[in-house]
């Protein structure tokens, strides 16, 4: 299943992104987020998908960003979460 | 206070450094060899970066990154501040100027190119000596004055972060070399009010910090994450070199997180401690569905080899942190002491008092009324509670006040513009600078003092070349002052150039129809027409001025500001342009009179005297007309209920009181009733609460709880040159 994230990811748009993972991950079928269109990504997003990677990780589902747009990219790394884009 | 408050509040503080910076540009210039001088420019250029940086203002950022860098290797003593050097220093502030207003307005962003490449090319050595050149190569970055690499695109600045460290860090972010730990940690309600923690992260790597670690321990997992509350934490490594104070000012205008702050000279050589890395900074972690637990500081990233000490960077190590400690000693012990001395209020709280005091005002004038109906007027009471809330008004008053500073601070970039538009040389001497008037007043003034200011240049003036032939020095003077005389304040432009042509003003004015050929006027008058509308002595219509509106528009604001403007002027000497303005527009003293059955105020600043006249100084013409023989000038009469429909009034003038007025249209002897009283009324606007009325200033409340009208003395006079014409030309 692939799920393309919205070009901006501010804090308004981690609570839908939330439900949205929980949904995809309760399939419990393998997701990949493309992340190609990300212009902007906040704290708050961020967090969401690195929760949503360790939900993934803990049920065994697998779970991939690919691929990442090179904004998504920058920031991650700014923010030690380089594992997140290229998991 | 929410995000908009902040960067508010941020703008605000741009405003005052960048105001401070004209100042130490001025001492600098002045042969200022104190290093706390251009250190302070330093700090200013710092903190508008870091505020950039928090608020998202990109191009800001970037452009003052560069500034910065310049300004680094002048304060360290690498480049020698030479007269050229101050130049581009200079014109590079006015560019950060222009950024800064683009980044408050949203307007289009400066052209920076240019200035970016100079300030490049200043720094890279261009007008460094050679040795400098040579000492900048050799001197490693704990010197505090290693150039940063960074381009001049912001964006290319950041695309470097993933992959290559600037140099300036190899030498110093060093395991096991001296540097700092900064443990950033944002409060659960971090993103309230559109915050965002990221950009503060990339505020830290541009100061050339390093990501370690983000602490993602405390995140749940989706079911209860709450999506508008912030679990991360980070921790950051930075180069020693950077001052303590420097990386708090990143968090300067955040509260919403903890940091902790520590030096090291050892902090890779511990176990426990994640390792500071050299280039790359963060490299990604090998591709495997890792945990989460993976990004904890437990499970750091790959530590990379520790054993690549330089020479150069161990000596740093070691002489960095005195120069740190030396930085950071300071503050603690000043700061208590800053925090007490000034404290920032909303305007909008301040108008509120000013009101409430104005309320106050109203109703003991109320009371007082009362209280003398009831033959209790005469109460020590009274007179206490009258003086102490004419103090409270006062007082109220004053912290609305601001130093003419905030105006004058903007003078020097207009005339260096003015330098390079007409090709003049100009010197500014600036007098009274700390002369505080209401910030109304003060916001209201730049206008109209630009105007003087340009006009000063491009038409008193002369060209260094015609200076020289004339004996003067080939600068031109502007002398700029501000000072408080008899309750008002006095702003005076003056030069010493050419002074007015008063052949060739009276020309152009006959020229123009705003003057008959054979008028008789003073030179004072001929002087005067300068103000006239549509009135313009320069040959060719110039950027600078020329236009024919400037002067006419510097008379109306000025005019509309309750002042008056007046010229002083020697041929060959220069000229000097007097603005006399209220100290604040919210109250007058005014008199208090009577006209049929309304109570009028007029303003005591245009009273010249007050009499009952006999008929034997008085000069009737027409019907209505008279003229008022005051000491030989003869003065018209006006009949102030004949202009504002006032029924009932006394019109003999034999039998009324004249007030003899002056205003920016001469004299005029008001005709009133009766004198009541003399006081100071609160001014409430009519146009707020009513509309525009001509010949009325405002309104007031009086002690019986009526409104008074404020007469608009300047109104008044105009309408007797107009009405006097009227009835000439009704004459004729």
């Amino acid at each position: 299943m692939t799920v393309a994230l919205a070009s901006t990811l501010d804090t308004a748009a981690a609570g839908p992104l939330r439900l949205a993972l929980r949904q995809e991950l309760q399939r419990g079928q393998a997701l990949v987020l493309d992340g190609g269109a990300v212009e902007r990504i906040g704290q708050a997003c961020l967090q969401v998908l690195v929760a949503g990677q360790a939900d993934a990780v803990r049920t065994g589902i697998d779970f991939r960003i690919e691929p990442a747009s090179p904004a998504f990219i920058e920031m991650a790394t700014l923010a030690g979460l380089p594992s997140l884009v290229t998991a | 206070m929410d995000i908009d408050a902040i960067q508010l509040l941020f703008f605000q503080e741009c405003e005052e450094g960048l105001a401070g910076m004209e100042v130490n540009f001025a001492e600098l210039r002045d042969g200022d060899t104190d290093p706390e001088t251009i250190n302070a420019v330093f700090r200013c250029v710092h903190s508008i970066k870091g505020g950039a940086g928090a608020f998202g203002h990109e191009r800001l950022q970037a452009y003052t990154h560069e500034y910065e860098t310049l300004l680094d290797l002048i304060r360290n003593g690498t480049l020698e501040l030479t007269p050229d050097l101050l130049g581009t220093v200079v014109s590079a502030y006015d560019v950060l100027t222009d950024h800064v207003a683009a980044a408050r307005d949203s307007s289009d962003i400066p052209d920076d190119a240019a200035m970016l490449e100079r300030l490049t090319l200043a720094a890279g050595g261009e007008t460094a000596s050679a040795a400098a050149v040579a000492d900048l190569a050799d001197t490693p970055a704990a010197e505090g004055g290693a150039p940063s690499s960074m381009g001049d695109d912001f964006d290319d600045l950041m695309a470097m972060l993933g992959d290559v460290a600037s140099p300036d860090d190899d030498s110093d972010v060093i395991a096991g070399v001296d540097g700092w730990l900064l443990d950033y940690r944002p409060t659960a309600n971090a993103f309230d009010h559109g915050a965002e923690p990221m950009l503060l992260l990339r505020e830290l790597a541009m100061l050339g910090g390093t990501v370690i670690a983000c602490d993602t321990s405390t995140l749940p997992s989706l079911d209860t994450l709450d999506a508008e509350c912030a679990y991360l934490g980070w921790t950051f490594a930075l180069p020693g070199q950077i001052d303590e104070e420097d990386i708090r000012s990143v968090f300067e205008f955040t509260d919403s997180c903890s940091i902790t702050l520590t030096r090291s000279n050892n902090i890779g050589a511990d176990s426990g401690t994640p390792a500071i890395v050299t280039a790359p900074v963060v490299k990604p972690v090998p591709a495997k569905p890792a945990p989460v637990a993976a990004a904890a500081p437990a499970a750091a990233p790959p530590t990379p080899a520790t054993d690549v000490v330089e020479a150069t960077a161990a000596v740093n190590a070691i002489k960095a942190p005195a120069k740190a400690a030396a930085a950071a000693a300071p503050a603690p012990a000043s700061a208590p002491a800053s925090a007490s001395q000034t404290i920032r209020v909303e305007l909008e709280k301040l108008d509120r008092l000013v009101n409430l005091v104005g309320e106050l005002v109203i109703t003991q004038a109320m009371l007082a009324q009362r209280l003398s109906d009831a033959n209790l007027g005469g109460t020590n009471e009274l007179t206490d509670l009258e003086h102490l809330i004419r103090e409270l008004q006062e007082s109220t008053m004053a912290i609305r006040a601001q130093p003419m500073k905030t105006v004058f601070s903007r003078v020097p970039r207009i005339i260096r513009e003015l330098e390079s538009e007409t090709g003049k040389r100009v010197r500014l001497e600036v007098e009274g600078e700390m002369t505080e008037v209401d910030k109304t007043l003060v916001e209201r003034i730049g206008e109209p003092l630009t105007h003087l200011i340009r006009n000063a240049v491009d038409h008193g003036l002369e060209s260094p070349e015609e200076r020289v032939a004339l004996g003067k020095s080939a600068e031109g003077v502007v002398r700029l002052s501000a000072a408080h005389q008899s309750g008002r304040i006095v702003i005076t432009v003056s030069d010493d150039g050419k002074g007015i042509n008063r052949t060739r003003v009276r020309a152009k004015a006959v020229e123009r129809g705003i003057i008959l050929p054979d008028a008789i006027l003073s030179d004072e008058e001929i002087d005067n027409l300068i103000f006239a509308p549509g009135f313009s002595t320069a040959e060719t219509v110039s950027n600078v001025s020329g236009r024919g509106v400037g002067m006419d528009v510097v008379r109306r604001n000025i005019q509309a500001l309750g002042g008056r403007i007046g010229i002083q002027s020697r041929e060959g000497s220069g000229s000097s342009f007097s603005l006399s303005l209220p100290l604040t527009l919210a109250v007058l003293d005014g008199m208090i009179v009577t006209v049929g059955e309304q109570t009028l105020v007029i303003p005591l600043s245009h009273i010249v005297e007050s009499l009952r006249p006999s008929e034997n100084t008085l000069n009737r013409f027409g019907p209505d007309g008279s003229l008022l023989d005051v000491r030989g000038a003869y003065v018209p009469v006006l009949p102030i209920a004949d202009h504002l429909g006032i029924p009932g009034d006394q019109r003999d003038p034999t039998k009324a009181v004249l007030i003899v007025v002056d205003g920016d249209n001469g004299q005029a002897a008001l005709l009133v009733d009766a004198i009541q009283d003399q006081r100071q009324v609160v001014v409430k606007s009519l146009e707020a609460n009513y509309r525009q009325i001509n010949g009325v200033a405002g309104a007031t409340i009086l002690g019986d709880g009526r409104v008074a009208l404020i007469v608009d003395v300047d109104a008044f006079t105009a309408m007797t040159r107009h009405v006097g014409r009227v009835q000439l030309a009704e004459a004729a």
